[in-house]
């Protein structure tokens, strides 16, 4: 049984019961912020108390961005020719996008593209495969830029400095990904490319509310789940019901990236809190996520981080990179 | 001519402001305390008003009706719990005052210069943020709120939260860094990460922030975020010294305790405090969204660390403080 199998056994069974046992970093009572993040007063964190104080998207900019979402989608649509690019990660979000996009807009003919970053799970690429034949849309696996991915990702690491890996290798990796799909569009003429960010993410990474991103090369950008806004378990939901994925790796706990533990693991050595933490916090406070689960997710996270039960992994994640703990935790 | 008036000029970002301010051609009132060192600007085409800024009174009297902006600047940064009385007087009762004098004179905008440190307390309400643990945090914070009340009578105001601000004309603060890793023969850099602004992109986003700054909003000013022990080994290479190493912060607590303690039979200012060191740690950077909105709305950005160690540097040799 592999590390996340046994972290996702534990997170669900084990650490609700036993957590009260260790110690832990103070969290926000209302979404799961840690103090290492964020200044929590009177149990409430300084994200929730701006968040009381701003409002979510207004029904009448929902609507618009809606018809907007859908009059760019019907622009796009060519007799015969792809349509658009779909980003497929192999994990739940993109899953989602693909079914919920053949079911309500068959007229879109879609072509998915997976960017093999080196670090994929292998379920991952077998989910993308599953997924592309049951719902018929043709599937491209990209793995020519794993050597360029390892260089960056690399450089990244090295550079990081104790900074938070969400804004330096996770964007990284973003930016190649979109790289790589923005190049394949571009060779094959295709005009839309579709990814898998969430508002939320769109907001964090590049600032910006909406659900387009318009470069002055490449194909045009949208983000289907800034439009749709669905909860994390709407998503889960579907992804069981209808089947989208390989049995057994529909798991919330269970990372379509190793990338993502090893990074996480670095961020809670280097700032005590992961720096994905943020973004489901936000997720959490917009009703979104279940506060329970991410909780003891980060928790345990966060507590075997320090008690070194990911050490051997996060090593061997590295390894691949040509690099050590002592590379990326350069002020312990 | 617009006309300014500007406290705290004798630091580091009022310095800065006041250089800008006269390269724009604008009339400046600096207001200054009795026991400033004005030889540092009494050479330059200034009018210098002394007033006592805990005494509405006295800023009355100097403040004509005519004003285009007040660019509240002067602030106590003191991290030393012995100061707090005096610190509270400093940075509230004098922001009330002048938040009062302004509407009263009609000033036409009013700057107020907050800090990043204050972010993380943000829509605490009054009674609230005096739970915030750290004296310099809490009356700043209490300070923007003050500003708040005054916009809620008609103040136009705008807020700016500068992070960690390095530059020139830095007399006595993070320029004390410079100093101490010169002199040895411990060189000890603080754990964790930062954002770090020039101090003279900072003063042009308050020229920017009397431009085209929206009424009531606060605009956080970052830059390169980088960990401390990147900024003291920059600094260290300019300095040619042997590059410092990180303290944790429980052994930084130590020697702050003990720095606290032998202070109150000195009576001297402690080079580090317990106050200080509960601050350092991993901070996060400026948001994404943050950040756009002050490149969109003042044109905000900083320049590299290296300019700012190369510029602090020129600077304190220029002035033989180094």
């Amino acid at each position: 049984m592999n590390t996340q199998k046994v972290f996702e056994l534990f997170v669900n069974h084990i650490w609700p019961i036993v957590r009260i046992f260790f110690k832990k970093n103070q969290r926000c009572q209302h979404c799961i912020a840690s103090e290492k993040y964020a200044q929590i007063v009177d149990g409430v964190c300084s994200d929730c108390r701006s968040y009381q104080a701003t409002t979510e998207i207004s029904p009448e900019a929902s609507r618009e961005m809606k018809t907007s979402f859908e009059s760019q989608l019907t622009s796009y649509t060519r007799e015969g020719n792809y349509s658009a690019v779909l980003l497929l990660s192999g994990g739940k979000d993109s899953a989602y996008i693909l079914e919920r996009l053949r079911s309500e807009r068959p007229d879109l003919r879609l072509l998915c593209i997976t960017v093999d970053n080196g670090f994929m799970s292998p379920t991952a690429i077998k989910n993308a495969e599953y997924l592309c034949e049951r719902l018929n849309v043709d599937l491209l696996i990209h793995t020519a830029s794993i050597p360029t991915f390892a260089k960056e990702f690399r450089k990244a690491f090295q550079e990081l400095n104790g900074r938070p890996t969400y804004g330096v290798v996770d964007h990284k990796d973003g930016t190649l990904i979109f790289r790589a799909g923005k190049r394949i569009a571009t060779e094959l003429q295709i005009p839309l490319l579709i990814g898998g960010l969430t508002w939320v993410q769109i907001q964090k990474i590049l600032g910006q509310d909406g659900f387009e991103l318009d470069e002055p090369d490449g194909p045009h950008m949208i983000f289907p789940l800034a439009v749709w806004r669905p909860s994390q378990e709407e998503i889960y939901e579907a992804v069981r019901s209808k089947n989208l994925m390989l049995p057994g790796s529909d798991s919330p706990v269970v990372s379509n990236s190793l990338l993502i533990s090893v990074m996480s693991v670095i961020d809670v050595l280097n700032l005590g809190y992961s720096s994905f933490e943020p973004e489901f916090a936000q997720m959490i406070r917009e009703k979104k996520a279940d506060r329970k689960t991410w909780l003891h997710i980060f928790e345990l996270l966060e507590v075997s981080t320090r008690k070194g039960w990911l050490k051997k992994d996060t090593e061997q994640g590295l390894a691949k990179l040509g690099l050590t703990l002592k590379d990326v935790i350069k002020e312990r | 001519m617009p006309t300014a008036i500007l406290t705290g000029a004798t630091g580091c970002v009022g310095r800065n402001i006041l250089e800008e301010l006269l390269e724009k051609k604008w009339k400046v009132i600096v207001l200054h305390r009795r026991s400033s060192d004005i030889s540092r600007i009494s050479s330059l085409p200034i009018e210098l008003a002394e007033v006592n800024l805990h005494n509405e009174g006295s800023i009355l009297m100097k403040i004509p009706s005519d004003v285009d902006a007040l660019f509240h600047v002067a602030g106590n940064t003191s991290h030393w719990s012995a100061e707090a009385a005096q610190q509270r007087a400093d940075n509230v009762l004098a922001t009330r005052n002048l938040v009062s004098v302004a509407l009263e004179r009609k000033v036409k905008k009013f700057i107020f210069t907050s800090t990043g440190a204050t972010l993380g307390y943000q829509n605490l309400d009054e009674e609230r943020a005096e739970g915030i643990p750290n004296n310099y945090v809490k009356t700043k914070y209490l300070a923007e709120l003050e500003v708040h009340k005054g916009i809620e009578r008609g103040l136009f105001g705008v807020i700016l939260h500068p992070i960690i601000v390095i530059g020139p004309y830095d007399y006595n603060s993070y320029s004390q860094i410079f100093q101490s890793l010169k002199k040895g023969p411990m060189r000890v850099a603080f754990p964790g990460s930062i954002a770090f602004c020039h101090a003279r992109d900072v003063a042009i986003a308050h020229l920017q922030a009397y431009e085209s700054g929206r009424n009531a909003e606060s605009y956080v000013l970052g830059g390169p975020y980088t960990t401390w022990l990147e900024t003291f080994q920059l600094i260290c290479k300019k300095l040619q010294v042997p590059p410092p190493q990180v303290f944790s912060k429980w052994k930084l607590a130590m020697i702050a305790y003990g720095m606290d303690f032998s202070s109150r039979f000195t009576g001297k200012k402690p080079l580090l405090s317990p106050e200080l060191i509960k601050l350092v740690g991993p901070s996060p950077d400026v948001t994404p969204k943050e950040k756009r909105k002050a490149k969109l709305e003042l044109n905000y950005e900083s320049r590299s660390l290296e300019t700012m160690v190369d510029d602090c540097h020129r600077w304190l040799v220029h002035e033989g403080l180094l």
